[in-house]
């Protein structure tokens, strides 16, 4: 291990951004082939490779940090700033579908009826399973927070149920969500009232499932002794990007749910 | 017997078992410390080894098939005469 006179990290020579980046060359080739040709294999084996990828480069970065000591203050502030600013582009990612309801819904075409929602579609109630949703992720940002703060004074058994209660509630709302997609009234096809609903909580589902994830690799390090209660960024980086997907929930709810309705 | 145990069973804290789970840190901070030379992402031993060569081979293989056998994964469609390499060595 080298030893140097400075707080910052010279990684060590890494496969996995070259690997990384071949698999996002192939998965998106391979969505290219599955919409052209219809056979799905090289989307898939792009999609086995990123995963290898992210679990080895990520197991990688727990190394460096909990067990190499690498994550002096300095370096900290450099993750939190990188972890801020790729939760910023997330939200200029999420700020396009946005832009794309409220362009089609604020006029909407003589083809549609001259109303929104457009003549033939049946919006989903807000104030059924969509409120609830609400209510369960405001509940998992609280059951996150309470989380941090246990960590923050060493209450070890409090922090796991807080985090495993987070962790639940993410889930019951992709199950209810799921729910809600099966039985939909109206299709990703049917016009532009389905593309920007579907797009648009699709890819908040697709982030809910991220989040959750990243919350369960927190749940196994809290159980693991990574965390200390002055040293937690990996959980920290984690509840930050779970309130960020629960507020894009509540300008969608607003939005889509029940302003479009 | 094993029914003398149920109020003991019923009355212990529900996560007397979490509390087994051995802090193994300090372990693992003296594997990854030792000065032998090796990069992180193979110092963990002989399964570090092993899933980086599974991860390389496989991707190097996806390449290789995609490039040069890109009918393969297109369900039979072959390039136009226009995208074929023209001095294909197989």
């Amino acid at each position: 291990m080298a030893h140097h006179s400075h707080p910052y990290h010279m990684v060590d020579p890494s496969p996995w951004p070259l690997t990384g980046a071949i698999a996002a060359l192939l998965m998106t080739s391979g969505l290219a082939v599955w919409f052209h040709f219809h056979s799905t294999s090289l989307m898939l084996l792009g999609t086995i490779l990123l995963t290898l990828t992210v679990i080895q480069w990520w197991r990688d970065i727990v190394r460096e940090g909990t067990f190499q000591g690498h994550h002096t203050p300095p370096v900290q502030k450099g993750l939190r700033y990188g972890m801020i600013l790729f939760i910023t582009s997330e939200v200029l990612f999420f700020l396009g579908f946005f832009w794309a309801f409220y362009h089609s819904s604020l006029a909407p075409t003589p083809e549609l009826g001259g109303n929104w929602p457009p003549a033939g579609i049946t919006p989903l109630d807000p104030f059924e399973v969509p409120l609830l949703n609400t209510a369960v992720l405001l509940a998992s940002g609280v059951t996150v927070t309470w989380a941090h703060h246990a960590i923050m004074e060493g209450k070890r058994k409090q922090a796991i149920h807080a985090l495993a209660l987070t962790i639940l509630l993410g889930a019951y709302f992709t199950f209810l969500q799921a729910m809600e997609y099966n039985e939909a009234p109206f299709t990703i096809a049917d016009g532009v009232y389905g593309c920007t609903f579907f797009v648009a909580t699709g890819f908040h589902g697709l982030h809910v499932l991220i989040g959750s994830t990243f919350l369960a690799i927190c749940l196994a390090r809290q159980i693991s002794h990574h965390f200390t209660s002055e040293h937690h960024f990996g959980f920290e980086a984690a509840a930050w990007y779970w309130h960020f997907v629960d507020v894009v929930w509540l300008f969608l709810y607003i939005s889509i749910y029940w302003w479009g309705s | 017997m094993c029914f003398q145990k149920v109020p003991v069973l019923a009355s212990r804290a529900f996560s007397s078992s979490a509390r087994k789970l051995k802090n193994r840190v300090p372990e693992a901070q003296k594997l990854f410390q030792e000065d032998n030379g090796l990069p992180v992402h193979l110092k963990g031993g002989t399964q570090d080894v092993l899933l980086y060569r599974i991860t390389m081979t496989l991707t190097m293989a996806v390449l290789r098939l995609v490039y040069r056998e890109p009918a393969t994964l297109c369900g039979g469609f072959s390039p136009p005469p226009c995208l074929r390499r023209k001095h294909r060595d197989t």
